[in-house]
């Protein structure tokens, strides 16, 4: 099916046109997710929040971007805004900690979950550590450009900047991620 | 210059991070997710449901500001009378002392 006529059975509600955008576009959404969230589970969870945004926006697509740009760009903010909850969930925890509130610091931070010491974050703290620091334009380019499946180009519409930028800020972001990486490794 | 020993070990992370193995979107993650659609469309009526609900609250609401927006006046109101009294009053006094001396 054409994008043209998909957009317009999705805006219709059409099951099929719904169930075609999944089959096309899950696997890179769920990947795309999992690349800034390395947790699978959160990934996937991500992931289907994606789709149901899809489901309920559609109606406002304006067709400015290709869909895929459309979509890649919910599944970047939806993963962004998921590792600030996060971020801002371990803080609380922490500070529960600090005030030897552990259990109200553990219900916050949602329970402990033996299986996520083996996950991906784990094996990739000191990396995900860096990635925190960096700001949010300099973590989507440089995060996307280590993806297969997305060029600067694609980076460049998602961001709605142009390849020159998207440039700049690879750059920029692998030289904090190179130091701050050294820094943690050093030490 | 950076110390060989350090410069590999970032080189080894940054590569560990671009390997991440693709993973792949379940039966269980494709039958979830079209559990969540077919609840999101179910819930749609509810949408309105829940906008009448608030359009009574509000009535509610704003009939109660009318009813103590007219209680508020009458008080005042009868604020206004008590004062016009206390005027008359205040004034018989000033007459009556007067006709006294």
């Amino acid at each position: 099916m054409e994008e043209k006529d998909l957009i317009h059975q999705l805006k219709e509600g059409k099951n099929e046109a719904f169930n075609e955008l999944v089959s096309v576009y899950a696997s890179k959404v769920l990947n795309t997710c999992y690349k800034f969230l390395l947790d699978r589970n959160d990934a996937e969870d991500i992931a289907q929040e994606v789709f149901i945004e899809v489901f309920q926006s559609i109606k406002s697509f304006r067709g400015d971007s290709k869909l895929s740009t459309w979509i890649y760009r919910i599944a970047v903010t939806k993963s962004l805004d998921e590792i600030k909850k996060r971020n801002r969930k371990k803080r609380i925890s922490a500070i529960g900690k600090i005030l030897h509130l552990d259990d109200v610091a553990n219900w916050i931070s949602g329970g402990t979950m033996p299986d996520k010491s083996l996950n991906e974050e784990e094996k990739m703290k000191e990396i995900t550590q860096v990635l925190n620091t960096l700001p949010d334009n300099q973590r989507i380019a440089f995060t996307l450009s280590r993806m297969e499946g997305y060029n600067n180009i694609e980076i460049a519409e998602m961001m709605k900047t142009t390849v020159e930028a998207v440039e700049s800020l690879i750059y920029r972001a692998k030289t904090k991620v190179n130091d701050g990486l050294e820094k943690i490794l050093k030490n | 210059m950076k110390e060989p020993n350090i410069y590999n070990k970032v080189q080894q992370k940054l590569a560990e991070y671009d390997s991440i193995d693709l993973i792949h979107p379940s039966d269980r993650w494709y039958k979830l997710l079209s559990a969540k659609v077919e609840n999101n469309r179910r819930t749609k009526p509810g949408t309105v449901a829940s906008g009448i609900y608030i359009a009574l609250i509000f009535l509610v609401i704003f009939n109660l500001g009318i009813i103590l927006n007219s209680i508020m006046n009458s008080s005042e109101s009868r604020g206004y009378a008590n004062t016009d009294l206390q005027v008359i009053s205040s004034q018989l006094l000033i007459g009556s002392t007067s006709v006294n001396n």
